[in-house]
Order: structure tokens, then sequence, then C-alpha cells
């Protein structure tokens, strides 16, 4: 079972794509760890990656070190709460 | 006439002429708006241009400029210097030709100081610094999709002397370098309000939306709502006291 911080940030990253992307919330609330991000929201392009990252930034009180992102983080909803936790977290 | 009218007019510049939205009453209050900068501009237009008809309907008349390189303006972009935007600004004022209030949005901050203004008062200001490291994370992730892989550091040293071409902006260096040591002024009188997401230290925060980040141009009437009733209660204030 996840610990409540992390669903604290998980429910931060649902926000941030819900606030940045425009997405309904109902579709958002319904992403699980294997919903593809990336390449299968059109609403994700690369002029969006940049207030995804600094949202998350500012919302969990991180910095996320532009040289660390690559397409992985970006590939699946679980890959992007698990980067935002790991650095959340430490 | 109705206090909700949007009316145009212009201020000198460079050779040619900008515009400036205005919206309210001859005889209101005069209240002069700072856009947020580049493409958050956009993001924010139809908040901003509601925001102005409800502050019309609360006895203000507001003024929104067009900044050199922006929206209507015929001037490109890539030949606009950080300063030109201050020198904008006060040819602004001096076309409106009276006393107002300032409200800024996020990196309009960093030009409210440019002008003399009775109080300033700020949603979510965006230090240069902050705006600067943005528009190099959207080059990089432009680039990233193009498969260059160029350092966030490598690619901010180009642009502060070669410039920054990123969403369909073609910013010189002399503006890179300008907007990153931009900070806003702290004199007179100032109020800054943050949403209740930004952990920036504030005079008071509110729950919204951060248009500014949204892809889509978006709108949030409940926001709107509130910023419109906390600059007549702030700028009734600073009359009164």
């Amino acid at each position: 079972m996840k610990s409540a911080e992390a669903v604290e940030i998980e429910d931060a990253v649902r926000a941030v794509l819900r606030d940045v992307l425009g997405l309904n919330p109902e579709r958002v609330a319904a992403f699980d760890d294997n919903t593809p991000l990336f390449g299968a929201l059109p609403e994700l392009d690369s002029m969006a990656v940049a207030g995804l990252l600094t949202e998350i930034e500012d919302r969990l009180g991180i910095i996320i070190d532009d040289d660390e992102v690559d397409g992985e983080m970006l590939e699946s909803f679980g890959h992007l709460v698990g980067f935002a936790t790991a650095k959340a977290l430490g | 006439m109705n206090p909700g009218g949007l009316h145009w007019l212009a201020y000198p510049w460079g050779g040619g002429r900008e515009r400036i939205v205005r919206i309210g009453d001859d005889g209101a209050t005069p209240l002069l708006l700072l856009a947020p900068l580049l493409e958050e501009a956009n993001r924010t237009r139809h908040f901003l241009i509601q925001t102005m008809h409800g502050l019309a309907g609360r006895g203000f008349c507001c003024f929104l400029p067009d900044l050199p390189g922006t929206l209507e303006s015929s001037v490109p972009i890539e030949q606009v210097s950080w300063n030109d935007w201050h020198d904008a600004l006060a040819c602004a004022r001096a076309a409106i030709g009276r006393p107002f209030h300032l409200a800024s949005f996020r990196g309009g901050a960093l030009l409210d100081g440019a002008v003399e203004a009775s109080s300033r008062w700020r949603l979510a200001p965006a230090a240069g610094e902050s705006l600067v490291r943005e528009l190099i994370r959207t080059k990089m992730a432009a680039d990233r999709e193009d498969g260059q892989t160029k350092s966030a550091a490598a690619l901010e040293v180009h642009a502060r002397s070669e410039g920054l071409e990123v969403s369909g902006y073609r910013l010189n260096a002399g503006f890179v370098s300008g907007l990153k040591t931009a900070t806003s002024s702290a004199e007179g009188s100032v109020r800054s309000l943050r949403l209740e997401s930004d952990p920036l230290p504030a005079d008071a925060r509110i729950a919204g939306t951060p248009l500014w980040r949204r892809i889509e141009p978006s709108h949030d009437p409940v926001l709107s709502q509130y910023v419109v009733n906390d600059i007549v209660e702030w700028i009734s204030t600073c009359a009164n006291g």
C-alpha cells in the first residue's frame, strides 16, 4: 500500500495534469500507472512540458533538473508520479 | 455609455503606434493592466479582458497596452530589447494622460516599476530568472522532439549570446539577458496575490487555475471575480489610507 505522502504526490500530479493540460477531471481521475502520457495525449506537446514540470515543482516544493528529464519520465502516469515521488521523498 | 464598452487607443512608439485596449467610462478611476509576458499573454487574454469588464462595472476605466513586438504590434519581437518595454510603458502612460493605479500579472510585474503609479497590485508575480528558465525548458522539450540534446546550461549560454527562438518568438540575446536579471520593484504601495498552489511569499492566497501555464487559452470566472473584488478593495484602502 502507498504511504499517505505518496498518495498526496500522486494527487498533486493528477491536479497538475488537469490544470495545465485542461483535461477533464473524470478522465484524469481514471489514470493509472500504465496510462500513457507523452505521445498518447495530444494535449501534452513540447510546449506543455515546461509548464507541467514547473507547476509540479511549485506544488511539491522540488527542483527538477532539466537535464534529468527524458522521454521515459513522461512515458506514462506511473513514470511521472514515480519521478516526482523520488524527488519529493528523496 | 455602457461601462463595459471596449475602445482602442494608441501610443506612439519607435516611429509607429502601439495599441491600448480601453474598457470603462471616461470619468472612472484609471487602472493600467500589465499582462503576463510572451506566450503567457495569449493564454490569459480572455481572462484579462473579462476581468477588465468586471472592473469597469465597479467604477474603473481599464487600460491594457500591447507591448512592442507582441499581439497587434507591427514591430518584430527580435528587434525589441528588454528596456524597450520600459520605454514603451512610459509612452503608454503619457497617452493615458492622467494618474492611474496598476494591476500586473506574472511577468508584467517586472515592468510595473517603470511607470509612476498610485499603487501596484500583482497576481502571481514572476521573477525574470524563472521566466527564462521556463523558456529554456520549453526550448529543451522542443529540441528533444527533434532529437537534439543540449544541456539547459548550454542552451542558456547560447540564448544570452545569440538569442533564443522558442514557441514562435525570436528573442534577441539582449532581451534574454535583460529578462533574466529583471526583478519587480518593492517601492510604494504594493499588494501581491498568489494561487494556493504557489509556495512563494504573498499578501494573500486564492484558489484558482494557473491559466498562464495552460496550453490552450482558457478562463476561470471565479478567479476573475475574486481578482476584481480584491483590486476594488485594495485600491479603496489605498485611496483612504
